[in-house]
């Protein structure tokens, strides 16, 4: 069923359209939230957290131009950010580090047996900080235009477009030394 | 361009191909995670549908504030520590009151929370006591039936309009005491009651007889200072015949100390005897220590 009639109904009450929009969203929601959660007990609450939070906030979701998609999305954010907050009671430092450095962390070397391309791939954004996994996440896994992944992350399209950029250039930095 | 991601090409075709890849849930965990979901939200919409994220809302503004005003009464001390002796009147009464609420709201389980209704409920008695010992040391000779008439009643709304000066009468605010306590008292007795049932369905016969005890000193308290409490909680003390309001001003002789209680299972038997209250009505009288 179209995505926008089960907001309808759900909106109307229907729970078991509700349900149907959790089973359309979950995996790919769990997958973001992970991203920047790593337990993985706590990605499963985080989870749940936001979809309690989308039932409720469905009452005041306007239908017309809707992206329940990138609205969703954005309430994942919102609660991860509380979710850090909640925890170290202190506002989440995102991580943009220019100075990141590959070799500080668990190399890629170490870490991961190469398998296949995909198994390197992920081995690099796995290197990644946070707020870029998001960026390359939304944008070439879930596909979201750069509007988009500005309303969902609360910045502007210019700040995605530079992240964009910083993300690919440190992925392609990390593969470099395993070239694909 | 700026930020030209086109030189990425090879980068990103591979970042695509990460779309099956990465943890992910089962489907029993997405299933149990659903169901908790439904489960929730089942919950509040069946509690207060239309208004549930305004009522939550309050509720997070109204623990904030609780928090705040908490750790002004821990930390700062001065005027909230000095509100724990207000009784009705006092201008620091409604802080004295607004710590309170904040200790309920505070509480999380069932029984600490029945404990806290007990002890404001014995503080609205020790209250009401001293207004009645004002009452006496100042021998104000005006009758509380002349002030408010036979069958007037009292209630919480009157000790706000005391405290602002609008109301100066103490035989008002004495009655809006007895009917405050008397609210609270019946408050605490239930909430301790379904304590104590839950503790005896659970086997914990011992921490139920620790609870009925409470009851029965609290109830005890109650009719030493001629409160009445629900018919619900007061059938086995009570004849529970209704009477019309009645404060006879003859409370000069009464036992006065807040401490007058400690013979209180003992006296809730002589109480019981001497005293009729109703359902609606509250009665004063010195004739019970007599």
């Amino acid at each position: 069923m179209d995505i926008n009639v089960l907001v309808v109904k759900a909106k109307q009450g229907d729970s078991e359209a509700f349900g149907q929009l959790y089973d359309n969203f979950a995996q790919r929601i769990f997958r973001y939230v992970r991203l920047k959660v790593q337990n993985r007990q706590e990605a499963e609450d985080v989870l749940q957290e936001v979809f309690i939070k989308a039932h409720r906030g469905l009452e005041k979701l306007q239908m017309e131009n809707l992206n329940f998609s990138a609205w969703l999305y954005r309430i994942a954010s919102n609660t991860i950010n509380d979710f850090f907050r909640k925890k170290y009671r202190t506002p989440e430092i995102l991580g943009i580090d220019e100075n990141f450095d590959i070799a500080s962390h668990v190399s890629v070397e170490k870490e991961i047996t190469i398998k296949s391309d995909v198994e390197m791939v992920r081995g690099a954004f796995d290197q990644l900080p946070p707020l870029y996994k998001q960026v390359l996440e939304l944008r070439f896994i879930q596909e979201f235009s750069l509007d988009e992944i500005a309303k969902v992350l609360g910045k502007s399209n210019l700040s995605v477009r530079l992240l964009q950029y910083r993300a690919l250039k440190k992925v392609q930095i990390i593969l470099h030394k395993k070239p694909l | 361009m700026m930020f030209n991601v086109k030189k990425f090409n090879k980068e990103i075709a591979a970042l695509a191909g990460l779309k099956n890849s990465g943890d992910v849930l089962t489907p029993q965990e997405q299933n149990q995670i659903k169901a908790q979901i439904l489960k929730a939200i089942a919950e509040p919409a069946a509690a207060s549908a239309p208004g549930y994220f305004w009522t939550a809302r309050r509720q997070k503004i109204a623990r904030y504030i609780s928090t705040v005003i908490l750790g002004l009464s821990l930390v700062g001390g001065t005027a909230f520590a000095s509100s724990g002796a207000a009784k009705p009147g006092d201008l620091l009464y409604p802080l004295k009151r607004t710590k309170e609420k904040v200790w309920l709201n505070l509480a999380v389980s069932e029984e600490l929370k029945a404990s806290l209704k007990a002890k404001f409920a014995q503080e609205r008695l020790k209250e009401l006591n001293e207004l009645l010992i004002d009452q006496s040391t100042t021998n104000d000779s005006s009758s509380v039936n002349q002030a408010s008439g036979a069958n007037a009643t009292a209630t919480p709304g009157h000790i706000k309009a005391v405290n602002s000066g609008t109301l100066n009468n103490k035989h008002l605010l004495q009655m809006a005491a007895k009917q405050e306590a008397g609210t609270e008292v019946s408050q605490a007795l239930q909430a301790l009651e379904q304590v104590q049932t839950k503790l005896e369905a659970n086997g914990n016969t011992q921490a139920a007889i620790s609870v009925k005890d409470n009851i029965l000193e609290l109830r005890g308290q109650a009719q030493l200072q001629h409160v009445d409490v629900d018919a619900k909680n007061s059938n086995d003390i009570n004849n529970n015949n209704a009477k019309p309001l009645r404060i006879d001003h003859q409370d000069e002789n009464r036992d006065s100390g807040s401490d007058a209680n400690s013979n209180l299972i003992q006296n809730i038997n002589a109480g019981a005897e001497s005293t009729t209250t109703g359902q609606t009505g509250v009665k004063i009288n010195s004739d019970l220590e007599q």
